[in-house]
């Protein structure tokens, strides 16, 4: 009798691990560019100021959510400048946007010839640029956003592609983009916020309406200071 | 542009007839607004004048392709501000085609981010059945409306539903506001009551504090291939999706509860 009671909650877990994972792998390439992490690139970082990006777990290693079937989701991760209305720039890389808070925002510059590259550094660290008596490190946003299957997009070498920088973490990195758009308000509910940052913790939240990816740069700083992705 | 999607595991609860009477709703208040028809049924194509077993380009399309530019496929009905991305048979293949395909669950999104700038709304009619198709919609949304006939068996979907939602979200890592609309309500049956009531108990902050009442206009709209709401303004029917869409948007006007 027991084994027979084991045996039928085995069948319905089984049952919900299935639709789980069939929801999973449709869902798997989130927001395609928008939610995707991109594969860690095989050239390390060797300078100081750009360290060696720490390979991410490929998707199907990445943490599972712990909450039990059935239950409800987990509460979403909500910043704490985003508790009320707040502002956000809006810019383009590869023909995603990206919206960046105000708040968290510490300016934005034309692109310029005068970025020094780094030699040896993966593709994605540019070089860098004095701004202020400051070195920014200058980064090619489309090559850390982008999944490695849309890269294809990113056809032009940067100096024709990239436009402008926005400046986040004090001011200590540029993210290169094609396009400055517009700033937005957006209120707490207009985002989708995410409810596990186990992956692609750069990523706070989606904004639906304007169909952007809505950045935490904190977090985006952290990745590029350690590669933890 | 708001992406809403009408869905329940359950059929018959009355998603297209919600579907068609906001969607003329927001058209008749000069907000562009695109039907999204991805039940293989293709009711909602149909009762726009459109015959989803001879319709050539249909949503069907941007599955074949993973994705694409939804406008070539983008019919006008012949309302004002009101078109539709029809659905066509076909549509009945995808899961069989598909399979759990990586990606497959985003290629609505995809395409509506390409028409965002066109439409203000964007209604999503979804199948009675988890399948790519519900995922689809469910990926693509930023809110779900969940239409529940008050009878006993649709307390059960409603559970299912809920119970989908909840996987959804997990795998997306996101949060998908819902609201429960009691529907197909008479008030003269003790299983509308019971059931409206069991609602309330349950879901309180989830469930619309009014009814969508049985109305046979919807049935004579549906011939007429008119919104009710645009047929018919003064019927019961209209004016409970009328306050539900003020309701939705957060702009009720004199709140006209209904008295159950």
């Amino acid at each position: 009798m027991k084994t027979r009671e084991t045996e039928q909650v085995r069948t319905v877990v089984d049952q919900q691990l299935a639709l789980q994972t069939y929801l999973d792998a449709l869902l798997r390439p989130v927001i395609e560019a928008v939610e995707t992490a991109s594969e860690p690139e095989s050239a390390p970082v060797r300078a100081e100021m750009a360290p060696e990006p720490v390979p991410a777990p490929p998707a199907e290693q990445a943490a599972p959510v712990q909450a039990g079937i059935g239950e409800q989701a987990v509460a979403p991760v909500v910043p704490e400048w985003a508790e009320r209305p707040f502002q956000c720039l809006l810019f383009k890389v590869a023909g995603l946007t990206l919206a960046v808070p105000l708040v968290k925002l510490n300016g934005v510059l034309p692109w310029s010839n005068d970025i020094t590259p780094m030699p040896g550094h993966a593709p994605w660290f540019l070089g860098l640029l004095r701004h202020q008596g400051q070195s920014v490190k200058v980064i090619d946003t489309a090559l850390l956003v982008l999944p490695e299957n849309r890269r294809c997009r990113i056809l032009p070498p940067a100096q024709e592609r990239l436009r402008n920088m926005i400046l986040i973490d004090e001011g200590r990195w540029g993210l290169a983009c094609e396009s400055v758009s517009e700033v937005v308000t957006l209120a707490p509910g207009d985002v989708r916020w995410r409810t596990s940052r186990s992956a692609r913790p750069w990523l706070a939240g989606t904004v639906i309406e304007r169909m952007c990816a809505l950045l935490d740069t904190e977090a985006f700083a952290h990745m590029l200071a350690t590669g933890e992705r | 542009m708001k992406v809403w999607a009408i869905a329940n595991q359950k059929g018959g609860v009355g998603k297209t007839t919600t579907a068609i009477s906001l969607g003329g709703l927001l058209a008749a208040r000069k907000q562009h607004t695109l039907l999204v028809d991805l039940d293989p049924h293709g009711s909602l194509t149909t009762y726009l004048g459109f015959d989803p077993d001879q319709v050539e380009d249909s949503v069907y399309v941007l599955f074949q392709k993973s994705g694409g530019d939804p406008a070539p496929l983008i019919r006008s009905s012949k309302f004002e501000c009101l078109d539709i991305l029809p659905a066509s048979t076909a549509l009945a293949t995808l899961d069989r085609q598909l399979g759990a395909k990586s990606g497959m669950g985003l290629v609505i999104f995809r395409a509506l981010a390409q028409v965002a700038g066109r439409y203000d709304y964007v209604l999503i009619d979804c199948p009675p059945m988890l399948g790519v198709l519900m995922v689809n919609a469910l990926a693509a949304c930023e809110r779900l409306l969940i239409p529940v006939q008050t009878e006993f068996l649709a307390l059960k979907g409603l559970e299912r539903m809920l119970h989908t939602l909840a996987m959804i979200q997990r795998s997306r890592e996101t949060v998908l506001p819902y609201v429960i609309v009691p529907t197909l309500f008479d008030r003269r049956t003790r299983a509308s009551l019971q059931v409206l009531r069991e609602l309330r108990e349950r879901y309180p902050a989830r469930t619309w504090d009014a009814v969508i009442p049985i109305d046979t206009q919807f049935r004579e709209a549906s011939r007429a291939g008119a919104p009710l709401p645009l047929l018919h303004p003064a019927t019961r029917g209209s004016r409970a999706y009328e306050d539900l869409l003020d309701y939705l948007l957060g702009t009720p006007r004199v709140l006209k509860v209904a008295s159950v």
